[in-house]
């Protein structure tokens, strides 16, 4: 009960040449701030999205506060993923209605506070914003919510500087002891000091987990400078 | 969490529902309009018509284009329904829909209940449509003799009397009737939607060209079906066969023995269906 | 604006000195009170636990004092600060001193230009 998350020996195979996750096993802690690393290609997305039941693992299994994967654990998973999932007909507040009625832990209060902080006007609807508005406004509603785990896909990937100095800022000031945030990306300079803990992959493979000081006191480089090392062709 | 899912899925269907309504309503006042052109007009007054003018070729236009129109609404609500269920579930939308503390069995029954509900009023919305063009019709045809009122009444009497005739020499059962009427009204629908629903949910068991299987799936499980239910009827009319008496009677069981097949068929394919769909996003769930 | 870390050495122990030099340099005052960890994570853009790491770290050398109601003090003990501040600037002059030397002054010639530089106004007269 004392891990918040526990993935064994899990595997996604698409086919026989194409296997997405191969044979992972994974334990991680509360109150944690990881980054999910790797190329394109390496198996982040389809790690995250069998964490959120949006893909049935080949084998293996993940628990997530002692539940396996299902209603109980979506309860208390907060969930960006890497593409709009968001109907352009909806007006924000429209949104925040759904979410109030379906996530116990979701705080409207939170989500207008960040809009507004934002300059978001909440009357507007999704289709009219652009792609960079409706990631932010994406990444508001899950950070919204007080849930145990919190996994991020690629949260930085699109959007400007000023913006992604908010979205670490606003990670940081949700970070709670009892909660840990998974961020996937490829951008690594740009959270590397938010970070506690890494996870490498590669070709689906876990290459590496450990902290960010270890690599550090290590190999004297940023996980950066580690990570192009590593993935060196 | 059930209430829940229903609300927000009927507020996002009531929009196109009402749309295509209001076109089934629109339509009904053309057709309407097509009835008071003068070849109607002089087609029941027995007054000298001068053939067929060009306020007839619109008449019979616009009649024909209320037909259209009302097959189009039907049509339209069950590929708006069909576009829908697959946007929400299985596109990027379903990355919301998927993730909610919400169980598959809750997903799967607020999606068919407010679907077959709206097939249920577009039915009803049908009835009422061509029953107020008969009822024109029928004004015009009674032009100055009688009210519509009276001619309603009056036909009400009549039925009931029929009824009264006739429902102890055609065995007619109450009960099975409103069976019947309970089938047709709820049960149609929702076979109607599952059967869509089912066909694609198991598209999505391939990896790729998923709306392609699904509708290969919709047209393939609608000619299985209705081989099994014509072969299953052949079998059901030839056992009973032998022990028919009467010509008339062999009719009404040929009818009966019709309606129950096709309709125990359909009611078993769908809970068939539903059964597989649910073990499909629960089970094996892919999203691209 | 967030806290530029130098990449080769771990985060905690860069966040010690950016701390400890705040605080000798009196941007904290002696007894005065510190921002919470989450703050100023907030602040520098770092994860909160590196923050509370090097926290930690302040307080086991007795710079910052945690009090159970009142969160986190500088210490008022202005002699540690003044130590504090003294070995920072012993990292300084060793530094200094070893790059004078790579370029062949020794200690006296060192003082002298030293002392003409002050003198001149941060500048010294070429030959």
């Amino acid at each position: 009960m004392n891990e918040l998350v526990e993935i064994v020996g899990l595997t996604k195979a698409y086919d026989a040449e194409h296997v997405a996750v191969n044979n992972i096993t994974l334990t991680l802690p509360r109150g944690k701030i990881i980054g999910l690393l790797g190329p394109n290609g390496s198996g982040k997305t389809t790690l995250i999205k069998m964490m959120n039941g949006l893909l049935t693992p080949t084998q293996g299994s993940i628990k997530i506060n002692g539940c396996y994967v299902g209603t109980e654990t979506k309860a208390h998973v907060a969930y960006l993923p890497d593409r709009t999932y968001l109907a352009g007909g909806w007006k924000i507040t429209e949104i925040l209605d759904y979410f109030c009625d379906f996530y116990a832990d979701f705080s409207r209060e939170k989500a207008l506070e960040m809009l507004k902080n934002l300059n978001i006007d909440p009357g507007t609807k999704m289709k009219t914003l652009s792609k960079g508005t409706k990631e932010k406004v994406q990444l508001i509603l899950v950070m919204s919510r007080n849930a145990d785990l919190y996994v991020l896909d690629e949260p930085i990937a699109g959007v400007d500087p000023a913006a992604r100095d908010y979205i670490l800022r606003t990670i940081i000031n949700s970070y709670n002891p009892n909660a840990t945030v998974l961020i996937s990306t490829h951008l690594i300079g740009d959270i590397e000091q938010v970070l506690d803990e890494v996870i490498f992959m590669r070709y689906g493979h876990l290459v590496l987990y450990t902290s960010v000081d270890n690599i550090r006191e290590q190999h004297g480089k940023s996980v950066d400078a580690y990570f192009r090392e590593v993935f060196a062709c | 969490m059930l209430g829940k899912l229903i609300r927000h899925e009927w507020k996002g269907t009531y929009k196109v529902g009402c749309l295509l309504l209001a076109c089934m309503a629109g339509a009904t006042f053309f057709g309407w309009l097509g009835f008071q052109g003068p070849m109607w007009q002089a087609a029941f007054t027995e007054s000298y018509y001068y053939g067929f003018g060009l306020l007839d070729l619109m008449s019979v236009g616009t009649l024909f284009l209320y037909i259209i129109a009302l097959i189009g609404v039907i049509y339209g609500m069950l590929i708006y329904l069909g576009v829908r269920f697959y946007r929400t579930m299985y596109t990027d939308e379903g990355y919301l829909l998927h993730t909610l503390p919400v169980t598959k069995h809750q997903v799967l029954i607020s999606k068919i209940l407010v679907s077959s509900i709206w097939i249920i009023i577009v039915y009803v919305a049908l009835a009422l449509s061509v029953f107020v063009l008969v009822a024109s019709l029928v004004s015009t045809v009674l032009a100055g003799e009688y009210t519509f009122a009276e001619v309603w009444t009056q036909a009400w009497e009549q039925i009931g009397e029929l009824w009264g005739l006739a429902s102890p020499e055609i065995r007619a059962d109450v009960i099975r009737f409103l069976l019947y009427l309970v089938y047709t009204v709820i049960a149609g629908p929702f076979c109607m939607i599952m059967f869509l629903f089912g066909a694609i949910t198991l598209g999505q068991l391939f990896t790729r060209h998923r709306v392609l299987m699904a509708i290969v799936f919709y047209i393939g499980m609608g000619i299985v079906r209705s081989i099994v239910e014509q072969v299953v009827q052949g079998i059901v009319a030839s056992l009973r066969l032998g022990s028919i008496a009467s010509e008339y009677d062999f009719i009404n069981t040929y009818m009966g023995s019709t309606w129950n097949v096709s309709s125990i068929l359909n009611l078993v394919l769908a809970v068939v269906l539903y059964l597989a769909s649910y073990q499909i996003i629960s089970k094996r769930l892919n999203m691209e | 604006m967030a806290w530029n870390m130098e990449s080769d050495r771990p985060i905690y122990a860069q966040l010690v000195e950016r701390i400890q030099m705040q605080i000798v340099s009196g941007q904290y005052p002696p007894g005065g009170k510190l921002p919470s960890v989450r703050e100023l994570a907030a602040v520098a853009s770092v994860n909160p636990n590196t923050m509370q790491k090097a926290f930690a770290e302040l307080e086991r050398s007795g710079l910052i004092i945690t009090q159970r109601t009142n969160g986190r003090n500088v210490t008022e003990d202005e002699v540690l600060i003044g130590n504090v501040k003294k070995g920072l600037a012993r990292e300084h002059l060793e530094v200094f001193l070893s790059g004078m030397k790579e370029l062949g002054y020794t200690g006296q010639d060192t003082m002298e230009l030293l002392q003409q530089y002050i003198e001149g106004g941060n500048q010294f007269d070429m030959d």
